[in-house]
């Protein structure tokens, strides 16, 4: 097997890497158009490499490559609902008070919050350090530079032990959940990791993506738990101020004759903002793109296990990538849309 | 069911019950019991939100199935404001079940 992962080197540098980086801006806003025609690419290249007999880490390169791309924008989309929490619930808190309205307490404010900052920072590093895992499998699949790699392994290994002991600190109640799984999950990726250490690289790749699948998929779908947690707290929230928003309008309704056009358009122009975020919020579920994510990785894991990948297999699993990208396309953009609001 | 089910489903009847609330004047005693009511189903759904509790519990899935039952009679029947009377209640019923469903997991609450 390792011979004939090596004598798929020529076939790695002559033709995917191109297509790999071409494959990137795919991910971006105003791009899309261009998948459909990079993916006829892709499946071309891809057919020509097995028919040529190259084996299966060059078949790797360019989807793992799409994988890593979609997996950042959805990791960065989910922090971003994470970090995000404690404000929807102050925030709730804050203007559900004004609106009554009713003295604003600051012991209330902390009690209402989620997460403590101990247990969103260590769910935040989490995903910070899933997505140089995926990194590093991206690098694995396209490396020319094996000592690099192999160091880049042994610190991101470093930073796994330094993120179990973070976790071990936590001591919340909604902290449980994520402490149990991270700490199942978290030494296995370490031994993946050794393993990049102690192995060619061709068979690195294997095995992180047949023996490290699993647990970065608990550990994905762990933080997709606390995702869709802060994305129906968020949903709480806005679902309110679409209210409050309503109220402000009709309280200068109902002022009759004395109601001010100007405020009532102004009052009616915030509605209407307020509805399209409404509108844009609804398709920004975090676990839409996280589900992808586990289904995509589902995918590496079964192209990983076929020994000789006919041209379907190719296909489907090219097909899993793109799909995963067309999701995380969908929900980076509608996160950034909606940051910060 | 488990526990994200039932935040979830919390999550449709608070939505509706806005939009009822929404559909209201701000004075309307009616829209003020159903701003009560939207404060104890958001409290609720608060306390769900922050608990680790096993939800695969008999008595934990006995309590969501009832409520669930209860979920699928009044969907969609929420924001029909010109049936106040009946909003009401179905909220009431709703609100009663899940806290029936709470009592199951702990002291947490």
């Amino acid at each position: 097997m390792n011979q004939e992962f090596s004598s798929t080197k020529t076939c790695v540098s002559s033709g995917l890497m191109p297509i790999a980086r071409n494959e990137v801006p795919s991910l971006m806003p105003g791009k899309v158009e261009k998948s459909y025609r990079l993916r006829l690419h892709l499946l071309t290249l891809l057919i020509l490499a097995v028919v040529s007999g190259c084996a299966k880490p060059s078949a790797y390169k360019a989807p793992v490559g799409k994988f890593r791309d979609a997996s950042m924008v959805v990791i960065q989309s989910t922090k971003v609902y994470l970090t995000e929490l404690n404000k929807v619930e102050r925030d709730q808190y804050i203007y559900s008070q004004a609106s009554k309205p009713e003295q604003i307490k600051l012991n209330e404010i902390e009690q209402v919050q989620v997460f403590s900052k101990e247990g969103i920072a260590a769910r935040l590093n989490a995903l910070d350090q899933l997505s140089s895992y995926v990194d590093l499998l991206n690098q694995l699949a396209n490396s020319t530079a094996p000592e690099t790699i192999k160091t880049k392994a042994s610190d991101l290994q470093t930073s796994l032990t330094n993120l179990s002991g973070q976790i071990k600190t936590l001591s919340g109640e909604d902290d449980k959940q994520f402490k149990n799984v991270a700490g199942t999950v978290l030494p296995i990726i370490g031994d993946v990791l050794q393993a990049f250490a102690d192995q060619a690289i061709e068979n690195a790749l294997k095995k992180a993506i047949t023996v490290g699948a699993g647990p970065v998929n608990q550990l994905i779908q762990a933080i997709e738990q606390d995702a869709t947690v802060a994305y129906e707290r968020k949903r709480n929230r806005f679902s309110a101020m679409r209210v409050m928003l309503i109220d402000q309008y009709n309280r200068e309704f109902e002022k009759g004759k004395n109601a001010e056009p100007e405020k009532l358009k102004a009052y009616a122009d915030a509605i209407s903002a307020e509805e399209d975020r409404w509108e844009a919020f609804l398709t920004a579920q975090p676990t839409d793109g996280l589900e992808a994510m586990k289904s995509a990785n589902q995918a590496l894991v079964q192209f990983a296990g076929t020994s000789k990948p006919s041209v379907s297999d190719i296909a489907r699993f090219v097909d899993a990538m793109d799909s995963f990208a067309a999701t995380a396309v969908r929900v980076g953009r509608a996160v950034q849309a909606l940051s910060g609001k | 069911m488990n526990r994200l089910d039932i935040i979830k489903m919390l999550g449709d009847v608070i939505t509706e019950i806005d939009v009822a609330r929404g559909s209201l004047l701000p004075d309307d005693p009616n829209r003020h019991r159903l701003d009560d009511l939207r404060v104890l189903l958001d409290d609720r759904q608060r306390k769900l939100s922050k608990a680790t509790f096993d939800d695969g519990t008999q008595q934990f899935q006995d309590a969501a199935q009832k409520l669930k039952a209860v979920n699928d009679q009044i969907k969609g029947s929420i924001q029909q404001v010109n049936q106040i009377v009946t909003v009401l209640t179905n909220i009431g019923t709703f609100l009663d079940e899940v806290t029936s469903l709470i009592k199951t997991i702990g002291p947490f609450v």
